[in-house]
């Protein structure tokens, strides 16, 4: 089925275009972004139910315009008037530059961007829309889940399923170039919580991908499964802190992807001088086994589309082949800057947000090794699961990630002890180099939120392998 | 637009229904150490609307929301209220009522000037003393002017306006061998330009003692201070362990009119505030998002559960405490000075990656970026490693500074001193 472009962009493609030419009058480079995201997120749990508009849900414009060496900005969400707006924004930019001349703010230069012609239209197709399921069909799936997950086991207080689905359409207009898309992301979460004496505990398993309302069969079946790991870290105890080997499965993979040369490869960073990457490019950073990619054309997941927020097209990016370091991650103005190409990675939070070198899929890609091969092979170590959080040091390659728990392995068996919670630390290239082991298959989880430091959220998804390496636990 | 609404949704479905519009003009500036990479200007208009639906005989209170775009047709617009209606019948949660205080006020305006604001805060930026070793990397401005109003069916028809600004600013610091980089994130209202250049210079001092760091020794357990915003997230356990919702679910365990704590403490305790306002925060607001008028509300006084806060909703459910949405909140000081907490060996961690506290578990963690390690005779600047432990075992004995700082919107005490906190060092 396809994702049928929205109506409302359709209409305004025209005032767009008009507006483009007006600012061109004044401007040396200009170009519209418009958004038009809907969607839909349900949630039951034992004690509430709610039915919302999916976050990602917007609908706007962003004009950005050129001169004198200077890109400015302007975000706005209604467009009627094209001469009025095109005047207003001329105006209030103009003003900004006034207030900035009078305490004397220099401007960084910037190469004017340079396009090739382009027309694109991309409708991408799911299984079924999300309009096929009724209201009422999903909340009874969902509260069923819940139902299901909560007659389980004594201790939980709560177990909750939600679905998101959400259409993205996407409109870029410039001189030369004329791009739309329309795709649908959808992801699920069960959640279960539980409490034994005075130890409350929680675990989750999540769904996601470039589909549709089919995410809900997929949805379900992990409910033991999560119930069970509450109730393992109701018990686990603490680990001992130290270093030892690992195992990561593919969503602790896919988290040290990201953190480690997912944000380390960001090229706005390389601008700034922040990003050791920079001078380390064709130079060793992992083992000979790591291999690794980013691009919204490397896998087809949450943050994969046809093309970015600046009108670039999406790629597959090669950062990592055989434990060198090869390519970056970049947005239009970090490749003007950097006198590079830009990858397709300019990404916004949102129309009103500026666009960034932000991740979109990153993986680490498979070898030749089994789970099972991996596992035999630990004399004492940890089986590390559950992918919390994660934090990024471009600057220093420092690595925090902070994981659900560990199942003790000892003589390359499970002794079925479990640990938690777990924060690895360590030196990005000492991790990746520590890797030894890499597995053949391999998982991409969808369902998470890329900051910046703490800000500018994005849609992204990571994964891999399993990987066997040395971490720093605590 | 909003009368547009009230029409069709007089013509509707539903029983009852809340809107919340928001207009928001906002100037933005990026730099890169002081050249202007880019200056942004956004005008936007939001209007949030949810419809209730009675349910089962007035059993249940169904309610679903979505966005209104102002450049919707009027048949869109009904074709979402007819949408809502229908998926609104679909959530039974336990019947609540909306806030039916038929209250209608506009707050007094305050004047605000965002240019000159923003231009304040970048005039402060690049007045801040910089050497050839410690510099300003790269530094973002955001000044938001809102307008907010609330309007429900129950006769709540009030609105205000606030301004919140933020500067998002990274500094380096260099030896001849090594460079280090710092992150700081400063929110407040309007530019209080003292306050911003000692932060900004005080942590270019930072930046010098993180590179004469050495590794962070492998103490296993110690004491631990914790200074700056690390404290509010230690402190929001507590914010969130008083929040209707949290009550309602579980996450929460708190009852009102009783410890805290399972067991008695030796040190300080923590008597906890939300407030209707904090001077200069950028969360200040007159009336929360159910259109009560916020009040201050003490809601744990010395480790007893005095009061909740939260939603409508819950605040129903749970049925103790009248509802009020807080964004301001205050923690009160313990009986030592900073440097009286500093007279026994301690680790002080100043930076971290990202400290977290887990407000469902209490475990909190955070990789070491620089601390001040005393060992009893010198303080060393140390880095690497980790710290982690658990609020329920740290709060026994707390011991809070009686100075206090405001990051924002959070009032909290200076530094926290918690004891037998895990300590992973790095060095062998």
């Amino acid at each position: 089925m396809k994702c049928e472009f929205s109506k409302y962009l359709a209409s305004k493609q025209q005032d767009c275009e008009s507006l483009v030419e007006l600012l061109q009058k004044h401007y040396d480079y200009a170009s519209i972004l418009a958004t038009d995201v809907s969607g839909t997120s349900f949630s039951a749990s034992r004690r509430q139910k709610a039915i919302r508009e999916a976050s990602l849900a917007e609908r706007g414009f962003v004009a950005r315009v050129y001169k004198d060496g200077l890109y400015s900005e302007y975000s706005f969400n209604v467009l009627e008037n094209v001469e009025e707006t095109a005047k207003k924004i001329i105006d209030e930019l103009d003003d900004q530059l006034e207030m900035l001349k009078a305490i004397h703010v220099e401007v960084l230069d910037t190469p004017k961007i340079e396009e090739e012609e382009a027309k694109i239209f991309v409708e991408k197709e799911v299984k079924e829309l999300p309009d096929s399921v009724s209201f009422e069909a999903v909340m009874d799936k969902l509260t069923e889940i819940s139902n299901k997950g909560l007659s389980l086991s004594e201790h939980l207080l709560e177990c909750m399923a939600s679905v998101t689905m959400e259409q993205i359409s996407k409109m870029f207009i410039s001189q030369k170039k004329q791009l739309k898309q329309s795709y649908i992301i959808s992801e699920g979460l069960i959640g279960a919580l539980g409490r034994k004496g005075n130890k409350t505990q929680m675990d989750y398993q999540s769904y996601s991908g470039l589909k549709g309302a089919e995410i809900l069969y997929e949805m379900g079946n992990d409910i033991g499964k999560v119930v069970k790991n509450v109730e393992e870290l109701l018990d686990a105890s603490r680990v001992e802190p130290g270093e030892y080997d690992i195992i990561c499965t593919p969503e602790v993979a896919g988290l040290i992807a990201h953190e480690a040369f997912g944000h380390g490869v960001e090229m706005d960073m390389y601008v700034k001088n922040r990003a050791l990457a920079k001078e380390y490019m064709g130079k060793r950073v992992a083992s000979d086994l790591v291999e690794m990619h980013d691009g919204a054309a490397t896998v087809e997941n949450t943050s994969s589309y046809a093309f970015d927020d600046e009108g670039t097209i999406a790629q597959d990016t090669v950062i990592i082949e055989n434990g060198i370091l090869k390519n970056g991650l970049s947005d239009m103005l970090s490749a003007l800057r950097l006198h590079s190409k830009p990858s397709g990675n300019g990404k916004r939070e949102s129309f009103e947000r500026k666009a960034y070198a932000r991740m979109t899929n990153t993986i680490f890609m498979s070898k030749t090794s089994t789970l099972e091969e991996m596992i035999r092979s630990i004399k004492f170590g940890y089986y590390l699961e559950g992918m919390q959080s994660g934090m990024e040091d471009p600057k220093h390659w420092g690595i925090q990630c902070m994981l659900t728990k560990g199942r003790e392995i000892k003589d390359g068996k499970f002794t079925g002890v479990v640990v938690s919670p777990i924060i690895m630390t360590g030196y990005v290239p000492q991790l990746l180099e520590s890797i030894s082991m890499v597995s053949n298959e391999i998982e991409v989880f969808g369902s998470g939120m890329c900051g910046k430091g703490y800000k500018e959220w994005v849609k992204v998804s990571d994964g891999g392998p399993y990987l066997k390496a040395k971490g720093r636990l605590g | 637009m909003i009368e547009t609404i009230l029409e069709i949704l007089k013509q509707s479905d539903a029983d009852d229904y809340k809107i919340i519009s928001s207009k928001t003009v906002s100037n933005e500036f990026f730099f890169v150490q002081h050249k202007l990479d880019m200056n942004r200007k956004k005008e936007v208009e939001h209007i949030q609307l949810t419809v209730y639906k009675k349910i089962d005989h007035d059993s249940y209170l169904g309610s679903s929301s979505c966005e209104i775009h102002p450049t919707m047709s009027r048949e869109e617009v009904e074709n979402a209220i007819k949408n809502l209606c229908i998926s609104a019948s679909y959530v039974k949660n336990p019947i609540y009522t909306l806030n039916g205080s038929n209250h209608k006020e506009m707050a007094e305006r305050k004047a605000v000037d965002a240019k000159k604001a923003a231009q304040d805060i970048i005039a402060t930026v690049k007045s801040c003393n910089e050497s050839e070793n410690e510099k300003i990397n790269s530094y973002e401005v955001f000044v938001n002017e809102k307008e907010i109003r609330i309007i429900n069916s129950q006769g709540v028809d009030v609105s205000y306006s606030n301004m919140d600004s933020m500067c998002e600013i990274v500094l380096n610091a260099k030896n001849e061998t090594h460079e280090v980089e710092l992150y700081r994130n400063f929110v407040f209202g309007t530019c209080d330009r003292d306050y911003l250049k000692t932060e900004i210079e005080n942590a270019l001092q930072s930046g010098k003692d993180r590179l004469r760091a050495t590794n962070t020794p492998n103490l296993k357990k110690g004491t631990v201070l914790l200074s700056g915003k690390n404290v509010c997230s230690l402190m929001r356990y507590y914010i969130s362990r008083c929040n209707v919702q949290n009550l309602y679910t579980g996450i929460s365990d708190f009852s009102l009119n009783e410890s805290i704590t399972k067991e008695e403490v030796s040190g300080d305790k923590v008597t906890l505030m939300g407030c209707a306002s904090i001077e200069n925060s950028g969360s200040n607001a007159a009336y929360d998002s159910d259109g009560h008028k916020i009040e201050d509300r003490i809601l744990i006084q010395d480790n007893i559960c005095c009061n909740y806060w939260g939603n409508q909703q819950f605040s129903q459910y749970v049925g103790k405490s009248e509802a009020c949405i807080f964004s301001n909140f205050k923690v009160e000081g313990g009986q030592r000075s900073v440097e009286e907490l500093k007279m026994q060996p301690y680790l002080e961690v100043v930076e971290f990656s990202d400290f977290q506290t887990d407000p469902t578990s209490g475990d909190f963690a955070g990789e070491i970026r620089l601390a001040y390690y005393y060992d009893g005779k010198k303080t060393t600047c140390v880095s690497g490693g980790s710290i982690s432990g658990n609020i329920q075992d740290a709060q026994k004995n707390f011991l809070f500074s009686k100075e206090l700082k405001q990051h924002n919107n959070m009032i909290v005490p200076d530094t926290v001193c918690m004891f037998d906190v895990n300590i992973t060092g790095i060095e062998e």
